[in-house]
């Protein structure tokens, strides 16, 4: 080793000293630089040339002179037998550089102070990190731990105090079990223990109460990540929670309004159930005493038109109203989603005859409507009841809006891909602006004048299309006639 | 002649139904509820049953369940009249055993029809 150190020449000395990273510098006793390395230029931007012989409390930063000189007093007055600090500088550029100094004082033969020698490790990209993590976690609310493989807290941020009101020193040491409410405490340990059982880096969140300094709790939810050694051993878990309880408060309202809300549909259910079933016995009342009348006119041989008339005015609305319970009850059932929908094969065309043959036998007027058949018929796949309900209120419709004028037309068309039903009459139509409203429940077009509707029929219509996958469209011209076009992929 | 039992809570309308199925040429017996016209059952038999559902006491479906324990009437063709219109109503009406299900308001006519359906044919 001897002879190693004699054969490094100066040259190869000075290389090493100028390309080490940390600054290397000697003082004389009134503090001017006597000896600095290249890293001085790279850390400060001053040539070494510039400095030497000038005093290095030129180039502290102004606020940190005073402080300087106090870091130094125990080593001048030889308390110490070095000193180590850190400190800021001022580049040439006006930029703060922290240095952390370490440095011991030079002595000659007697024993007298002649300057000070030492190192400056630029530590300021150190420094900037330091001050971003301490930013970090003195301002976020998030709240960040490192716990032992137990639960045992090693580390907490500032934050816990804001969230919980314990100071960091009062969890340090403790078990984070410690601090779960105890309603919670069975699922989080057994949520611990899986976790750490699993040995996956990242767990799932957990949401639970910890138990806050005044007694009282606050909801966390917790996002843990294992601490892994290079064995493979899971040594620690750092955890990052958030205080949740806004979100834990709107989940419960949720909860209890959409409670509250089945509750109250559930209720309107059964009223609209009950007072259904209720309306049909006054009715088959009404309906059986109408008979009984009529029977007893025609026994006594009075069958005047205007009695006949008011019978048959009687009966008609019986009838009115008996289809509007049966659609309010079907409105019910639609919003309730208790339509049972089934899918099954059968003949199309024989349900579209019979349902025009039973529409036509119920109209006033005698008309009757032309089917047209386009493509080879097939069998369909959709629910026959629903489907002749759509097809009842179709043809309804049609005959309705268009008294006095020609009689609706039906085209059934088949093709590979889709089932299309047309239902065309040329009565009075609906109006533009009123088209996107038809399917709404209870609405009626402002032209409907003295036609009677009860405003469901296209709503149940719609709804009954939709639950068996088909679609439905229509045009129309006000004054000319609606053209409906149901359609069923197939 | 044909006997009927009806069986409906409702005074006017049992009374009202009576008299129209009268008027067709039955004889009508009636009952105010189901366990009045269990009792009946013990002592005459008639042709055929028509029943409400929603009765105080037993209600129809009950009613229907009771009859059907009896050997003796069991067999008697039964008829719900009712308000209770939904699917899975009627469904359960015929799975325990009724021959028609009509629901009300109902036209005397069609009420006949199901009668005259279904009352055993003498020969």
């Amino acid at each position: 080793m001897q002879a190693d150190h004699q054969t490094i020449s100066y040259g190869q000395y000075k290389f090493i000293i100028d390309n080490v990273n940390d600054i290397i510098f000697q003082t004389d006793s009134l503090g001017n630089w006597t000896f600095l390395n290249r890293s001085w230029e790279r850390a400060m931007k001053y040539t070494v040339e510039d400095s030497l012989r000038t005093p290095f409390f030129n180039y502290l930063h102004p606020d940190d002179v005073e402080k300087n000189y106090q870091l130094f007093l125990p080593l001048m007055d030889g308390s110490k037998a070095y000193c180590s600090h850190e400190i800021r500088y001022l580049s040439k550029d006006q930029d703060v550089i922290w240095m952390r100094v370490y440095a011991v004082l030079l002595k000659n033969a007697e024993g007298v102070t002649i300057g000070t020698s030492g190192t400056l490790c630029d530590i300021t990209q150190e420094k900037q990190n330091q001050e971003m993590i301490a930013l970090l976690s003195n301002n976020i609310l998030d709240i960040v731990a490192v716990h032992e493989i137990d639960g045992t807290y090693k580390y907490i941020s500032p934050s816990i105090f804001s969230a919980t009101g314990y100071q960091e020193a009062d969890l340090i040491g403790r078990s984070h079990f410690d601090f779960v409410l105890p309603e919670d405490l069975e699922m989080i340990k057994k949520y611990h223990t899986n976790l750490i059982r699993s040995k996956v880096g990242e767990g799932e969140n957990v949401t639970f109460r910890f138990v806050t300094k005044s007694g009282g709790y606050t909801w966390l939810e917790v996002v843990p990540k294992l601490i892994i050694n290079d064995l493979g051993d899971v040594v620690g878990l750092v955890t990052s929670s958030r205080v949740i309880d806004v979100r834990k408060k709107a989940e419960e309202q949720l909860i209890i309004s959409s409670q509250k809300e089945r509750e109250l549909n559930q209720l309107k259910s059964s009223f609209i159930n009950m007072a259904s079933h209720e309306f049909r016995t006054p009715l088959a009342i009404i309906q059986s005493s109408l008979e009984l009348v009529e029977l007893s006119i025609s026994a006594s041989k009075d069958d005047s038109k205007p009695t006949k008339k008011h019978i048959n005015h009687i009966y008609h609305e019986i009838d009115r109203l008996n289809s509007l319970i049966d659609d309010v009850l079907i409105t019910g059932k639609i919003e309730s989603e208790t339509v049972v929908c089934s899918n099954e094969l059968f003949d199309l065309v024989d349900l579209v005859k019979s349902a025009i043959t039973v529409i036509e036998n119920t109209q006033p007027d005698n008309r009757k409507s032309t089917l047209t058949i386009k493509g080879n018929p097939r069998q369909i796949k959709a629910d026959p009841v629903l489907m002749k309900q759509v097809l009842y209120n179709l043809l309804t419709n049609a005959f309705k809006y268009s008294v006095g004028k020609k009689p609706p037309q039906v085209l059934l068309s088949f093709t590979p891909n889709e089932i299309k039903i047309s239902v065309r009459d040329f009565g009075i139509g609906i109006p533009e602006d009123e088209g996107r409203k038809i399917f709404t429940a209870f609405f009626r077009a402002s032209n409907a004048g003295q036609v009677k509707g009860n405003g469901l029929g296209m709503f149940i219509t719609n709804k009954f299309i939709e639950i068996q996958n088909g679609n439905i469209v229509f045009q129309s011209l006000k004054g000319n006639g609606t053209e409906f076009v149901v359609s069923f992929p197939q | 002649m044909t006997t009927l039992l009806l069986i409906e809570d409702d005074q006017v309308l049992r009374e009202n139904t009576r008299d129209l199925l009268e008027v067709f040429g039955f004889e009508c017996l009636v009952a105010q509820r189901g366990e009045a016209g269990l009792d009946l059952l013990e002592y005459i038999k008639p042709d055929l049953i028509i029943c409400d559902v929603m009765m105080p006491g037993f209600d129809g479906y009950q009613t229907k369940q009771e009859i059907n324990k009896d050997p003796t009437t069991r067999k008697i063709p039964f008829i719900f009249l009712t308000g209770k219109s939904a699917t899975e109503d009627i469904a359960y009406g015929f799975a325990i055993g009724a021959c028609a299900y009509i629901i009300k308001p109902f036209k005397i006519k069609d009420l006949v029809d199901a009668i005259t359906t279904h009352i055993p044919k003498t020969i």
